[in-house]
C-alpha cells in the first residue's frame, strides 16, 4: 500500500535564495547538510548622504577644499568628513564608524553597520543548480507525498502521529512534524504552537477559516487541501511506516515564485547523487489518485479505465473522463484534470 | 513567391503556435497547434511543433534542426514572432518625482504587463535621499523604473535618485535589475553614463514630456526590452529563440493590445475596443480608446472577501463552506473542472467577479476608462474580444455569454467576439514583419461572432414596452417583429451563415446607443452563434431582492440565451 500512494525514489529539487543578491557560497555538485548556509548578503545598515553644497551653501568650485574623506575610505564615529573652514566653521562628522561609499555632485553617502542576510538550506543534500547571486536548486532523493496546501512556511523534524494531542507531554512534541489524525486543526491548534512543534501536517481543512491558518505560526500542511473529509486508514497506515523518520514538511503555497509544490518529503541517507535520466513516467492506468472536488473531496482510488471519448459531466461540460475505483469498490467517472496523481 | 509566418506562443501551462501562408492568394491561417507544457518544456514545444509541421505538411526546421528561414530555402519562413505570457509576476521597483505626473503613469505603465509592485517612492512624499538607499538596497526587485520631471525642467531631485541608482547598482554587482529611465530626457545620457550598466539600462522617452501630456508608448520598447532581458535570465533554455535575429519577441498581452490599437484605428464606428482575457490562473483587460491603450492584469486570488462576494452571486443555493472550498482548492489546483451544477454555478459567479474586478481595477488605474461595478460600461466598446482558457471550460457559448453580459454590462450597440485560437496575440506580434498578413487574416472571419447586444437604457418600470424592433433576414424571408419589456433579456435567433439587418424603434424615453433617447434606425450584424441580444435588464442589473426568486430569474435568462 505504502508504494501505492506515496512516489519513493523522488527527486526533489528546492530553491533556497536571498531575498535580495548577495554571494552564493556554495559550488556545484557539493553535499550539504540541513542548516548549511547557501548565500549570504552583507548589507548596510543604514544609510546617510550628506549634502555638502546644499547644507554649507558653498559654490560648487569650493567643494573640494571642503570634502575631507574620498569614496571607499572606512570612517570611525567622529571623523571629519566634511568641513566650511571660515570664521565660524562648519562640520560634517561620521554618526558612526562605517565607510564612504559615494562622492558625487555635492554629496557624500556614508554607509553605515552590517545586517547579514542567509539563506540557509532547510533540508540536506547536493547542491543541483547554482542560482547566480541568490542561492541554488539543492537535490534530494527521498519518498514524496503530494500535498494540496502550504502556508508557506518550511520545517523539518521527526514525523509523529498524534491521535489525540492531550494524550501527549508537551516535551514529547518538540521540533516534531506533527501528523494530526483525528483531531481538528482549531481545537488544538495553540496548544501545538506553544509545544514548539516544528510543523503540522493535517488531512483536510476549514475553508472558512483559511486566513487563520495562512497567518498561522507553524508550518501548516493540508494533504488533501480545503473541505470536509477524514484521512482514510490506509494513508495513516502509510504515515505510521514512516514515524520516526526525519520529513521535510514543504508548506509551499499556490502561486509560489518558484512554483514548488507543497509536500510531505522523506530524505533516503544514501544514494543522494543526481541520475542522469529520471525515471520514465508510466501509464496512468493503475495509478493511486486523490478526488479534489465533491463529493469524493479526498477521498483515494485507482485509476482503471481511460476511455478515448469525451463524456458530458453533471455540469454539463464535455471532458475527458478517467474511470477510478474507489476504496470501498464503487467505480466513478471524473475528469482527469479534478484527480489528484499520487504515484504512477 | 509564397510568405511564410510562424507564430509561437508560450503561456504557464502550454505553448501554442500558428502558421500562416499567402500559398492561396492571400494571407490565411493554415494551421494550429496547442500543446500542454511547461515554459521550460523545450520537449513539448518542439512536439507543438511538430504537430503543426505535419499538420501543414511545412518543413519548420531543416537538416541541421534549425529554424527553416526563407534566406536559405526559398519555401522557408519569412519571420517567427514569439509572444510569452509564463513566468511570475515580475517584481518592480517605481521611482518618481510625484504622484499625479509620475507614479500614476508609471503605474499604468507597469499594470500593463505583468508585473507587481514591490516599492514605489514618491520622490516628493519621500525627500530623504538617506531613506530611499535603504528601501531600495533592502527589497527584492528584477525591475525599477523611473519617471519624472518634464523635458529640461529641474535635475536636482533625479540626479539625486540617479546617484543612488548607481550605489545600488554597484552593490547588486553582476544580479543588478534592468533599469528603464523614461524621465526628463535632459538627463538620459547622464543616467546612463553614471549608472554603466550596459544592455541592463533601458533609455525610455519622456512619459510624461510636458506637464499637460501622458504619453506611455515612449516608454513601451524600452519596456519590453527590459522584460526579454528578465525572462532571458529566467528561462535559460529558450535562449535560441530569445535572441535569434529573425524571432521578434513580445509580451503577449502587448501584442494583443497592438493588434486592439490596429483595430479601433481600422473600424470606422468611432468606439473602441475592448479585450477581455481569461486564463485559469490570471485575467488581463485591454481597452483601446480615442488612441488610448489601458491595460489592467488580475492574478487569481481567493481571499475572503473574494469567496464572500462569489457567495452572494451564484445562482444555485451553495453552502458558503462549499463555494470556500472550491475556490480555496482551485488556488491549487486551477486547471480543476466544474463537474457538478453547484461547482458550475461557482465557476460562473467566480468568472463573472473577476472580470467586474478587472474592469473597475482598470478604472481605478485608468480615469478614462469609463466603467461603474453598478451602471457597466459607461463608454461603448465595439467588437468585444474574448480568449482564453479560462472560459472554454463552461458547458455552452449561452453560459459564458451571460457571464460575461453579467460582468461587461455593455452600453448602447455591440458585438461580442470570440478569438477561439488566440489569434489576436501572433498577429499583434506579426504586424511588424508584415501588415498585409494583418489585414488579410482578419478578413478570413478568423474569429468567432457570439452575438449582436442591444442594450436598451430606459427609467420604465418592468413590463413596460421598451422598445419595438424588426428583423429582416434577407430575401425570401418574413420580417420578425419584436415588443421588448423593461427587466427583460431576450434572444432573437436569425437564420444561421447569413447578414441580418435590424431595424430599433426605441420608446421616447428609451436609449439604444444611438444617439439619442428614442432615436433608432437600421443595424446590421453579422452571422453569429446566438444571434441578436436585446439587454433591457437595466443598469444596475435588476434583480430580486429574495435569493430564490433571483436565483429563478437568473435561470430564466439562461434558458432565454438557449442553454
Amino acid at each position: 500500500m505504502k508504494k501505492d500512494l506515496i512516489q519513493e525514489n523522488f527527486s526533489l529539487i528546492h530553491a533556497v535564495k536571498l531575498p535580495v543578491p548577495g554571494k552564493v557560497l556554495v559550488h556545484l555538485g557539493q553535499k550539504i547538510d540541513r542548516g548549511s548556509v547557501i548565500a549570504e548578503a552583507v548589507l548596510p545598515d543604514r544609510f546617510q548622504v550628506f549634502d555638502v553644497l546644499n547644507h554649507f551653501r558653498i559654490d560648487t568650485r569650493d567643494m573640494e577644499f571642503c570634502i575631507k574623506r574620498l569614496a571607499g575610505e572606512d570612517v570611525q564615529k567622529g571623523d571629519v568628513i566634511a568641513r566650511k573652514p571660515g570664521l565660524v566653521s562648519r562640520i560634517f562628522r561620521a554618526p558612526e564608524a562605517g565607510k564612504v561609499v559615494s562622492v558625487r555632485d555635492g554629496r557624500v553617502t556614508l554607509a553605515m553597520g552590517e545586517r547579514h542576510l542567509e539563506a540557509v538550506s532547510p533540508i540536506a543534500g547536493v547542491v543541483a543548480e547554482i542560482i547566480p547571486g541568490l542561492g541554488a536548486q539543492i537535490f534530494a532523493r527521498g519518498s514524496k507525498l503530494n500535498a494540496a496546501w502550504g502556508n508557506g512556511k518550511i520545517a523539518s523534524g521527526s514525523l509523529l502521529l498524534v491521535d489525540q494531542v492531550k494524550n501527549f507531554d508537551q516535551k514529547d512534541l518538540v521540533e516534531k512534524v506533527v501528523v494530526l489524525t483525528n483531531e481538528r486543526l482549531l481545537d488544538v491548534m495553540t496548544i501545538l504552537e506553544q509545544a514548539g512543534v516544528a510543523g503540522v501536517v493535517v488531512w483536510a481543512l476549514d475553508p472558512l477559516q483559511a486566513d487563520r491558518f495562512e497567518n498561522g505560526s507553524v508550518p501548516l500542511l493540508s494533504l488533501a487541501g480545503f473541505g470536509d473529509s477524514e484521512i482514510s486508514s490506509a494513508m495513516i497506515a502509510v504515515l505510521k511506516e514512516l514515524e520516526g523518520k526525519t520529513a521535510y514538511l514543504l508548506a509551499h503555497e499556490p502561486f509560489n515564485r518558484d512554483d514548488q509544490k507543497a509536500a510531505l518529503f522523506f530524505p533516503v541517507e544514501q544514494n543522494q547523487a543526481m541520475g542522469l535520466f529520471e525515471t520514465e513516467q508510466k501509464s496512468l492506468l493503475g495509478s493511486q489518485v486523490r478526488f479534489w472536488g465533491s463529493p469524493y473531496f479526498g477521498s483515494l482510488g485507482e485509476i482503471i479505465e481511460i476511455p478515448d471519448e469525451e463524456e458530458r459531466l453533471g455540469s454539463g461540460i464535455l471532458s475527458k473522463v478517467v474511470v477510478v475505483r474507489r476504496a470501498e469498490e464503487s467505480v466513478i467517472r471524473v475528469p482527469l484534470e479534478n484527480l489528484e496523481i499520487l504515484s504512477f | 513567391m509564397t510568405k511564410n509566418y510562424l507564430a509561437i506562443d508560450i503561456s504557464p501551462r502550454r505553448s501554442q503556435s500558428w502558421f500562416f501562408s499567402d500559398r492561396s492568394g492571400s494571407f490565411a491561417l493554415h494551421g494550429y497547434n496547442s500543446q500542454l507544457g511547461a515554459p521550460e518544456d523545450v520537449q513539448a514545444l518542439m512536439a507543438g511543433l511538430a504537430g503543426l509541421e505535419s499538420q501543414t505538411g511545412m518543413k519548420l526546421f531543416n537538416a541541421g534542426g534549425r529554424f527553416n528561414f526563407s534566406d536559405q530555402d526559398e519555401d522557408g519562413l519569412e519571420r517567427i514572432g514569439l509572444t510569452f505570457s509564463a513566468g511570475a509576476p515580475i517584481r518592480t521597483a517605481v521611482i518618481g518625482l510625484s504622484e499625479k505626473f509620475s507614479l500614476q503613469p508609471l503605474r499604468r505603465l507597469v499594470n500593463f504587463f505583468n508585473c507587481e509592485i514591490v516599492l514605489e517612492i514618491n520622490v516628493q512624499k519621500e525627500p530623504n535621499i538617506s531613506v530611499q538607499l535603504e528601501k531600495l538596497v533592502n527589497t527584492g526587485f528584477d525591475l525599477l523604473l523611473v519617471a519624472g520631471g518634464v523635458n529640461n525642467g529641474p535635475e536636482r531631485a533625479l540626479k539625486a535618485v540617479i546617484n543612488n541608482l548607481r550605489l545600488l547598482v554597484q552593490l547588486r554587482g553582476a544580479e543588478r535589475p534592468q533599469i528603464v529611465y523614461a524621465g526628463n530626457q535632459a538627463l538620459g545620457d547622464y543616467a546612463k553614463l553614471e549608472l554603466e550598466m550596459g544592455d541592463d539600462f533601458h533609455l525610455a522617452g519622456n512619459i510624461q514630456p510636458d506637464s499637460q501630456r501622458e504619453d506611455l508608448s515612449f516608454a513601451y520598447p524600452a519596456m519590453i526590452e527590459a522584460i526579454k532581458r528578465v525572462r532571458f535570465n529566467e528561462y535559460p533554455e529558450l535562449r535560441r529563440l530569445f535572441d535569434h535575429p529573425k524571432i521578434d519577441f513580445l509580451p503577449t498581452e502587448f501584442a494583443r493590445a497592438r493588434m486592439g490599437q490596429w483595430l479601433e484605428q481600422t473600424q470606422k464606428n468611432g468606439k473602441g475596443v475592448l479585450q477581455i482575457h481569461l486564463e485559469p490562473e490570471y485575467g488581463q483587460v485591454i481597452a483601446n480608446r480615442d488612441g488610448r491603450r489601458m491595460v489592467v492584469w488580475e492574478h487569481l486570488s481567493a481571499t475572503p472577501s473574494d469567496i464572500e462576494a462569489v457567495s452572494k452571486s451564484l445562482e444555485l443555493k451553495v453552502e458558503p463552506f462549499a463555494v470556500a472550498a472550491y475556490m480555496l482548492n482551485k488556488l491549487a489546483y486551477p486547471a480543476f473542472i466544474p463537474a457538478t451544477l453547484e461547482e458550475l454555478s461557482i465557476e460562473m459567479a467566480w468568472i463573472r467577479y473577476r472580470i467586474r474586478k478587472m474592469l473597475s481595477g482598470l478604472k481605478q488605474l485608468d480615469p478614462s476608462f469609463l466603467y461603474d461595478a453598478a451602471q457597466g460600461l459607461r463608454d461603448e466598446y465595439e467588437p468585444i474580444l474574448l480568449s482564453g482558457h479560462g472560459l472554454e471550460r463552461l458547458p455552452s457559448f449561452s453560459h459564458f455569454f451571460l457571464v460575461l453580459l453579467d460582468s461587461i454590462m455593455p452600453n448602447g450597440i455591440t458585438t461580442i467576439v470570440w478569438d477561439d485560437l488566440g489569434t489576436l496575440a501572433a498577429l499583434g506580434v506579426l504586424a511588424k514583419a508584415d501588415s498585409l498578413l494583418v489585414t488579410q487574416v482578419v478578413d478570413t472571419d478568423i474569429f468567432t461572432s457570439l452575438a449582436m447586444v442591444v442594450s436598451v437604457d430606459s427609467p420604465l418600470s418592468a413590463g413596460q414596452t421598451v422598445l419595438r424592433l424588426e428583423v429582416d433576414e434577407g430575401e425570401g424571408e418574413l420580417r420578425q417583429h419584436h415588443q421588448i419589456y423593461a427587466a427583460e433579456l431576450r434572444r432573437i435567433e436569425v437564420v444561421p451563415g447569413q447578414d441580418v439587418r435590424v431595424y430599433l424603434s426605441p420608446e421616447e424615453s428609451s436609449d439604444v446607443g444611438m444617439g439619442l433617447r428614442g432615436l433608432g434606425g437600421w443595424v446590421s450584424t453579422p452571422p453569429s452563434k446566438l444571434g441578436i441580444i436585446i439587454d433591457a435588464r437595466g443598469r444596475p442589473i435588476r434583480l430580486p431582492a429574495d435569493p430564490r426568486t433571483r436565483r429563478e430569474v437568473q435561470r430564466d435568462w439562461l434558458w432565454e440565451l438557449g442553454a
